[in-house]
């Protein structure tokens, strides 16, 4: 599975034996020797530009110009390397930038490009600076004295109802402040006894900065979930935000510190599995082993954390789930492309809408496709997050689900965001948060029901 | 362009220089005001992305990239340009193979952005789309009809269908569906001068000459599309899906060529050979294939579900003959779907082999696939490069591909004169040099390998007809220097200059080396085994036949003496179009068969030879042509294509333009030129067989043509049903026939005139002609007695409906959409707008009915015509085969009386010298 996509050169791809065997030694010299890039560049050389990719391309579909197309950037980062462009042109520096990494192109890949790794090198090589706004977000994610308040300002604005009305405000910060409030509980469930027999074993949850921030609701519920189905959840102090957001930012070294932490924390935590209900977070997690796979110290450790972690719906499918009370309610599943593209998770999250007894799902169009969060991409790119979002509103109005359920938060606010601002009355919610409040309803029914089905 | 002679508006090489920067700057102004700052790209750092299209080897810089978001912003962007006179390539998903969508320092328009399914017309199977348009959105707008867009390239989640029509794309299926060509019905295009033209009709048949089949397959070089209506095809009520695999190639070459010869006709038969097989099975696209086969054929077979399986059983039963180790049949659609998935994206996985890439794209006779292969093995292994096989094999397309690093020279080299050499192999096996992918700027230099120096120039002829000033994609195609005048007119004044603009192309050798030949590109690989290019060249020079001769010396003859010539084969055509000046006759008289190969279902012939003679020898060998022209038995090859008659088997088969290969022709200049080949796949070069066909002799003579040949059927049986006598339930039961599931070859409706000439009764009936394995017969022989009292006839029923018309009579063709056909004939078969006595019959899925007036009451046939345009259902396209002479001024306009035909009939025959008036044309 992780052949084409680790973080070094890709290994035993060959098919061809002979004296062609040879031929990467025999690569032209590289204009950036030493750089993130000239150590990928053996993922540029799989393009064959056969195009497959733009179709699956939120930003080329929606800018219909193939410098914003995975192979078009492919070719850009080839022409540094090569040294027909320099680091710092702007076009390279404005087409890059303005790539979700979403990572639909790599499903659509036959050669196996493994672009996101090829974009996060590419960000780590050109120089330049991230707009203010960007190098703020990444600064508080990685300084948890400066998060922790940021957060509690973002409840304050949100127990107050005044982010509710700054959400009308036009422009991107009437849209952050929607975010904002696309992250209140849109299911409630009443308290249930949530104990299980332990049998799965231990499972560590990360909690992460954003979901333990604004979501704290979902990771309550995913810790219920867990134990219904069998797992005995264990604390895991010392962790932090898991670094995704600075890797896709092309700041390995900040995402690597961040990923060093983690490790301490999870492998102090002892628990065998990892729980993840974040995608974004979840595939970067699987992606420590790459990450760190150079520092001699880590190295092993990374990749043992990586593979204990899970996202929580690969749990949830292999337990089954247990089944819930009726939810009578539309449901529309959107995959978050860390989820789909990163993970290549699809089926799982639907098993677990499936254990949930008078809930509708209805297939949403193109739910492959990215919805223009991506991170803090939104926050810098607004335009075109924009552009990407209008099909996918457009797709879930279609559906008329009253709930669109995706496991990712940046999913979840900007969709959610998007769908109040549009006047819909369709919410967005994470699928555990679904099958919690379904787990309450059955509780509820077998406590209000239980003396009179003993009396029938 | 107003100048005095026709030819003096040929090529202009001034036209084709680049742009000088100042220019260059006004016309990026220009084109910002079309389209707004941020669709214009300048700056060489953003068009970097766009100096490569799908074939990886070649990098060409455009001088500018537009792209225009609407039509409107389309038809300004390329009038803009014309006012510059600036060269420009059109663009569309860049998956092409052939580097033809490269601009050289010229403009790039790219069309992605022209993406509006404009309608979709689901009772006609039709949908009208924007060039942008992804061939795969098409399908998926209309799957919830069960229709598709037929051809499918592999690129097809890519592809644009603005490209599928410039390169006339292909696919696996098109062995039984059709390539690209067949499945246009009509499209809109403006012409690099900024004139926007409609060629076909999108609403029925069209008068004149084929130019939209000369404009599918131009690769860019004619104009931009602007729509194209597309047929939709209905999916098959069944599928198969069969993998064989194969512990030796050999073997399943083998199995190939045994399965064509059975005449069972798979709606597709891929090869992958094992390099491609476990490349496929490491992608993300694996799709089960064994990884130790030697070789997997991926057959599909579809269709009606009655008689599918037996024609399975006899696949698999043929696989298993030549060894094949095991053969599976997928289980269900996702499987299915999984199969194709890896069939479809081996091309893309290649780049898991090696960083670089070369592929090729030639086609040989289906007989010669081991051999070949076989061949090209050797040739491998000769130069240590591992040859990856994925290719249609039903077709014999082969795409040869080798996987190698640039950054070695000496790995480059050995590369390159494998691929040369692979090349010749295939030519010299009878095949051509590309069958799907296009020629582009990968392939040229190998035309005059399949091409004589005449063709090419006669090519050069058709596109001056289309772009005279040469800006559309230049310098792609076909080889500059071929584009100078030839024969018996001196050269233009300025190809000498010309040539030292494009010193790319040696002046009279292309198989000299070229400078524009980057490493391991198919240019570059001719150039590197120049010297057995002499070899091959006996196949773009056969030896001309004494009968070529003559009638290329005639037609000069003629010239000098300005003395027209009307062109006779067994003259059962002669009283046929307008009347023709002249008394001297052209007589075609050759009937030859120069070459029938069973094996590969097709035949060349002479065109002087019967069709029923034609047909005969095919016949001996259990196969037919499926063309059936109106007239007597003696109606020769010549004039049926000449003229495109095309009787009920066009049903199932098309017409003339569906089932030839290629043609040799002399133009009206007496330039021998052929067009196609003699392969099944085949889109080298511009299209003059379309060109020709149809042309009714005013653009050269046809000389020569190859076809494409069917296997007879196990069974086949011609039915009569009977049809109800009143015009309501006509209606109704040619209503209800549109929506039977049938495979039939031939569903002719005839009125109560044709069915007593027959020796039938007095009443309507359908005519059908239904083949296949018993199955399949019985199954629709039940089918069509839910229609009504069902009759089997003899066969000689067809022939006798061929040739049903009375002396003298006026004939035409009246064409409309489908849908309209059962009210137009349910009100004309009883009664009628017609006069009386006058005989119709029909094709209903072609939505043609053919009129027969009686002599004695072509009198009021514009009061008929009238009344018949005053019909409610749809609008009528008439073209009329025969007329009396006065009327023809009156009831048909001339269709060289528009701007394009004109220009076509001059560009060819300037003189109008072959067959003058036959069109309504005179040397004014």
């Amino acid at each position: 599975m992780s052949t084409a996509r680790g973080y070094g050169p890709r290994d035993g791809e060959a098919v061809s034996p002979g004296p062609l065997s040879a031929r990467h030694a025999a690569t032209a010299a590289c204009a950036i020797p030493g750089t993130p890039l000239d150590f990928a560049k053996a993922g540029i050389d799989a393009c064959v530009h056969c195009g497959f990719c733009l179709q699956a391309c939120p930003t080329y579909l929606a800018l219909g110009d193939e410098n914003d197309s995975p192979r078009g950037r492919v070719l850009l980062m080839r022409a540094v390397v090569e040294g027909a462009l320099a680091p710092d042109d702007p076009t390279v520096r404005t087409h890059i930038d303005r790539c979700l990494g979403c990572r639909a192109c790599e499903t659509a890949c036959p050669s196996g490009v493994p672009y996101g790794h090829l974009l996060e090198a590419t960000r780590a090589t050109i120089p330049g600076r991230h707009p203010f706004v960007a190098r703020l977000v990444l600064f508080a994610f990685r300084h948890e004295w400066l998060l922790r308040p940021a957060l509690l300002g973002g409840r304050l604005l949100r127990a107050t109802g005044l982010s509710k009305l700054l959400a009308r405000l036009p422009g991107p910060s009437g849209f952050a402040m929607a975010m904002l409030e696309s992250t209140r509980s849109t299911v409630t469930s009443a308290a249930y006894d949530a104990r299980g027999d332990g049998s799965r074993g231990t499972a560590a949850v990360l909690l992460g900065c954003v979901m333990e921030g604004l979501f704290g609701p979902t990771n309550r519920a995913t810790e219920r979930v867990l134990a219904v189905n069998g797992w005995t959840v264990v604390a895991t102090p010392g962790q932090q935000c898991c670094g995704a957001l600075h890797a896709h930012a092309g700041n390995l070294e900040a995402a690597r510190d961040l990923a060093r932490i983690n490790i301490r924390a999870f492998e102090a935590s002892g628990a065998e599995t990892i729980a993840v209900n974040a995608a974004g977070c979840g595939a970067m997690m699987k992606e420590y082993r790459g990450l760190l796979a150079g520092d001699l110290e880590y190295a092993e450790r990374a990749a043992a954390v990586s593979d204990r972690v899970r996202d929580i719906s690969e749990l949830l499918a292999l337990a089954g789930p247990a089944r819930g009370g009726a939810l009578p309610m539309t449901v529309t599943y959107d995959a978050p492309c860390h989820l789909q593209h990163a993970q290549r998770i699809t089926a799982q999250p639907f098993a677990l809408l499936s254990a949930i007894p008078g809930l509708t799902q209805i297939p949403l169009v193109d739910s492959d496709q990215c919805c223009g969060a991506a991170g803090i991409y939104n926050l810098v790119e607004p335009a075109v997050s924009a552009a990407v979002l209008e099909p996918k509103l457009g797709h879930i109005a279609q559906t008329g689900a009253q709930y669109v359920a995706t496991g990712n938060p940046g999913c979840l606010m900007q969709i959610g965001a998007g769908l109040r601002r549009a006047g819909s009355s369709a919410r967005t919610v994470h699928p555990v948060d679904l099958l919690d409040a379904s787990y309450a309803a059955r509780s509820t029914r077998i406590a209000a029901a239980g003396p009179t089905a003993a009396a029938g | 362009m107003t100048t005095s002679s026709p030819i003096d508006s040929r090529f202009d090489p001034r036209a084709i220089a680049r742009p000088p920067s100042a220019d260059l700057v006004l016309i990026a102004k220009r084109l910002v005001s079309i389209v707004g700052e941020r669709r214009v790209l300048a700056r060489p750092s953003e068009l970097f992305t766009y100096t490569a299209d799908g074939l990886p080897g070649y990098r060409k810089h455009p001088a500018l990239a537009v792209f225009p978001g609407n039509r409107e912003e389309a038809v300004a962007v390329v009038r803009a340009l014309a006012e510059f006179r600036a060269p420009f390539v059109a663009r569309g998903a860049g998956t092409g193979l052939s580097g033809g969508a490269l601009a050289d320092e010229t403009v790039l328009v790219g069309l992605q952005r022209l993406t509006k399914i404009l309608d979709i017309d689901v009772d006609n199977a039709r949908a009208v789309v924007e060039p942008g348009t992804v061939n795969s959105v098409v399908s998926r707008a209309v799957a919830g009809h069960r229709l598709h867009f037929a051809p499918d390239p592999s690129s097809q989640a890519a592809c644009t269908i603005g490209g599928n029509v410039a390169e006339n794309a292909g696919g696996p299926h098109c062995l039984k569906y059709g390539v690209t060509l067949n499945h246009v019905h009509a499209l809109t295009a403006i012409l690099p001068d900024g004139e926007i033209v409609v060629l076909g009709n999108p609403a029925g048949e069209s008068d004149g000459y084929d130019l939209l089949g000369a404009f599918v397959g131009s690769e860019g070089c004619f104009g931009v599309v602007l729509d194209v209506t597309v047929r939709l095809s209905p999916d098959a009520p069944s599928v198969r899906t069969l993998l064989a695999d194969f512990m030796d190639v050999d073997a399943a070459a083998r199995a190939v060529s045994g399965i064509i010869a059975t005449g069972i006709v798979p709606a597709a038969l891929e090869m992958m050979d094992n390099p491609t097989i476990r490349a496929v099975e490491a992608s993300v696209y694996a799709a089960g294939y064994p990884a130790d086969a030697a070789a997997v054929l991926l057959i599909e077979l579809d269709g009606l579900e009655a008689g599918l399986d037996a024609d399975v059983a006899r696949v698999v039963s043929i696989c298993r003959d030549a060894h094949a180790r095991g053969v599976r049949v997928a289980a269900d659609a996702a499987e299915r779907a999984r199969l194709w998935q890896g069939r479809k994206k081996a091309f893309g996985a290649m780049g898991r082999v090696a960083p670089h890439l070369v592929v090729q794209d030639a086609v040989v006779p289906r007989t010669q696939l081991p051999a070949t292969l076989r061949a090209i093995r050797e040739i491998g292994d000769r130069y240590g490069v591992t040859v990856c096989n994925v290719f249609h094999a039903g077709d014999g397309n082969l795409h040869p591909n080798i996987p190698y690093d640039a950054s070695n020279a000496e790995e480059a080299e050995r590369v390159e004169l494998a691929m040369g050499e692979i090349m010749r192999a295939c030519i010299d096996a009878g095949g051509t040099i590309t069958g799907e992918h296009g020629v582009g700027l990968d392939k040229l230099n190998y035309m005059s390998l399949v091409f004589s120096e005449d063709s090419l120039a006669t090519m050069c002829r058709l596109r001056d007809v289309f772009d005279p000033e040469r800006r559309a994609n230049p310098g792609k195609v076909v080889p500059m220097h071929s584009c100078r005048e030839w024969g018996p007119r001196a050269a233009l004044p300025g190809a000498a200059a010309h040539r030292t603009l494009h010193a790319t192309f040696a002046a009279d050798d292309v198989a000299v080396a070229t400078t524009d030949s980057p490493l391991g590109t198919a240019s570059g690989a001719l150039a590197a085994g120049a010297s057995a290019a002499s070899e091959v060249r006996t196949h773009a020079h056969p030896r001309l036949r004494d009968e070529t001769a003559r009638i290329r010396d005639e037609i000069i003859a003629a010239r000098a003496a300005r003395a027209p010539v009307r062109i006779t084969g067994a003259g059962s055509w002669l009283d046929a179009g307008r009347p023709v000046v002249s008394a001297q006759t052209l007589a075609v008289r050759d009937d030859a068969i120069v070459e029938y190969v069973p094996g590969d279902l097709t035949m060349t012939a002479r065109a002087g030879a019967s069709l029923a003679a034609l047909n005969e020898a095919a016949r001996a060998n259990g196969q037919c042509i499926a063309l059936d022209p109106f007239g007597d038995a003696a109606g020769t090859l010549g004039a049926t294509l000449a003229t495109a008659s095309a009787g009920p088997l066009a049903h199932a088969f098309g017409t003339p333009r569906d089932n030839v290969l290629g043609v040799e022709l002399v133009t009206g200049e007496g330039a021998v030129a052929r067009g196609g080949g003699r392969v099944v796949k085949n889109v080298a070069g511009f299209d003059l067989t379309r060109l020709a066909i149809g042309s009714w002799g005013t653009l050269a003579v046809i000389t020569e043509a190859s076809l494409r040949l069917r296997a007879l059927p196990e069974h086949d049986l011609t039915l009569a049903i009977a049809l109800p006598g009143d015009a309501h339930g006509a209606t109704a039961a040619l209503e209800r026939l549109r929506a039977l599931p049938l495979a039939a070859w031939a569903l002719e409706v005839v009125n109560g005139a044709v069915a007593a000439a027959l020796g039938f009764g007095p009443s309507p009936l359908l005519l059908a002609r239904i083949a296949g394995n018993a199955q399949l017969v019985v199954a629709q022989q039940d089918t069509l007695a839910t229609l009504g009292d069902i009759t089997v006839v003899d066969a000689s029923v067809w022939r006798r409906l061929r040739a049903i018309e009375p002396p003298a009579p006026a004939v035409a063709r009246v064409s409309t959409l489908p849908s309209a056909v059962p009210a137009l004939l349910g009100d004309a078969l009883p009664s009628g707008a017609m006069p009386e006595g006058t005989m119709l019959h029909a094709t209903p899925s072609r939505g043609i009915v053919r009129c027969i007036v009686p002599h004695d009451a072509s009198g009021s046939l514009r009061r008929a015509v009238g009344r018949a345009r005053r019909h409610p259902s749809a609008a009528l396209t008439w073209v009329w085969e025969r007329l009396p002479a006065e009327q023809w001024s009156e009831l048909a306009p001339s269709p060289v009386m528009t701007h394009l035909g004109r220009r076509t009939r001059d560009a060819f025959d300037p003189d109008r010298i072959l067959n003058r008036g036959i069109f309504g044309e005179s040397r004014s």
